[in-house]
């Protein structure tokens, strides 16, 4: 990579969010991506982002309780029941 | 009455529930419907269920007009939002503060405070580790609408930029601004619950 393509740290961090979410754009990953492999600042940073989004994660994880499962297939069924049974 | 007999045709032999895909397509989103009604109304669970049963009813009488071949999650998770937002209109609930003093909020802490504090004080993954999930989530709950919503879209159900954007219908600038405000005060939260519950040390400063 020549000097010009070279980005600044604080460069990598504005764009940070947008390559640990996978949504950058193709060229400029490439250089996030080259800046981090050689960057003792921002990689711990991009570490500590990449954890924080497995953390969240994995405290998300519920389901809906049984009950309420059922009663919304009830609610349904009794829509379709509506739907079937024209009112006169 | 079981959820597979509901399911299963009736004596006529017609399926029980007949309009074409909604079984297979909508259903097996209940949870994830679930957990964004739950983060929505900040864990009130008795109200996270009238929303879930509201948005599949609205699902299903309005289900011509999903489109097919389009995710039916970021359908499914509108439509919810939508119900949301209602009910909160008919209790009478104003958003408790407004996106710009959020906003001056977040401006006072520096660009990434959390991660500085929290590397130097403690391996960064100890401190993740250190949470159980009841108190991650209660730490989102306490994040003001717009932030709480893109966080829980984005972070807990894994919904891309652009599903951002169609769900909370605003451009993609104000998304990743959103993204970024309200991960941030999120980490502040938490790294300040962390200090208060003794998980991490204050950083000593000299």
């Amino acid at each position: 990579m020549s000097e010009c393509e070279k980005i600044p740290c604080d460069q990598v961090i504005a764009k940070l969010w947008e390559y640990v979410d996978d949504e950058i754009v193709e060229d400029r990953r490439e250089r996030v991506e080259a800046h981090l492999d050689i960057c003792a600042r921002c990689f711990p940073e991009y570490d500590f982002r990449r954890a924080y989004l497995r953390f969240v994660q994995r405290a998300s994880g519920q389901c809906i309780p049984p009950g309420l499962r059922q009663r919304v297939f009830e609610t349904i069924l009794q829509e379709e029941r509506k739907l079937r049974v024209p009112e006169s | 009455m079981s959820a597979a007999s509901t399911l299963s045709p009736d004596r006529s032999g017609e399926p029980a529930i007949s309009k074409p895909g909604f079984v297979e397509e909508a259903l097996p989103h209940m949870d994830a419907v679930y957990r964004f009604a739950l983060r929505l109304v900040r864990g009130r669970e008795s109200e996270a269920e009238d929303l879930v049963q509201s948005t599949f009813l609205r699902a299903y009488r309005s289900w011509e007009s999903y489109t097919p071949g389009t995710k039916v999650l970021s359908w499914l998770f509108t439509i919810c939002r939508n119900q949301f937002l209602r009910a909160e209109e008919r209790r009478g609930r104003r958003p408790e503060v407004t996106e710009s003093e959020v906003e001056a909020n977040v401006e006072s802490l520096a660009a990434t405070a959390v991660f500085s504090e929290v590397s130097s004080a403690d391996p960064e993954k100890a401190f993740f580790d250190s949470f159980v999930d009841e108190e991650v989530l209660r730490a989102v709950d306490a994040l003001p609408d717009p932030y709480r919503e893109a966080v829980v879209l984005s972070d807990l159900e894994g919904l891309s930029y652009p599903e951002l954007v169609e769900i909370l219908q605003v451009p993609t600038g104000t998304v990743k601004s959103r993204l970024f405000r309200g991960r941030r005060l999120l980490q502040q939260a938490l790294y300040d619950y962390a200090l208060e519950m003794g998980y991490v040390r204050p950083r000593s400063r000299i």
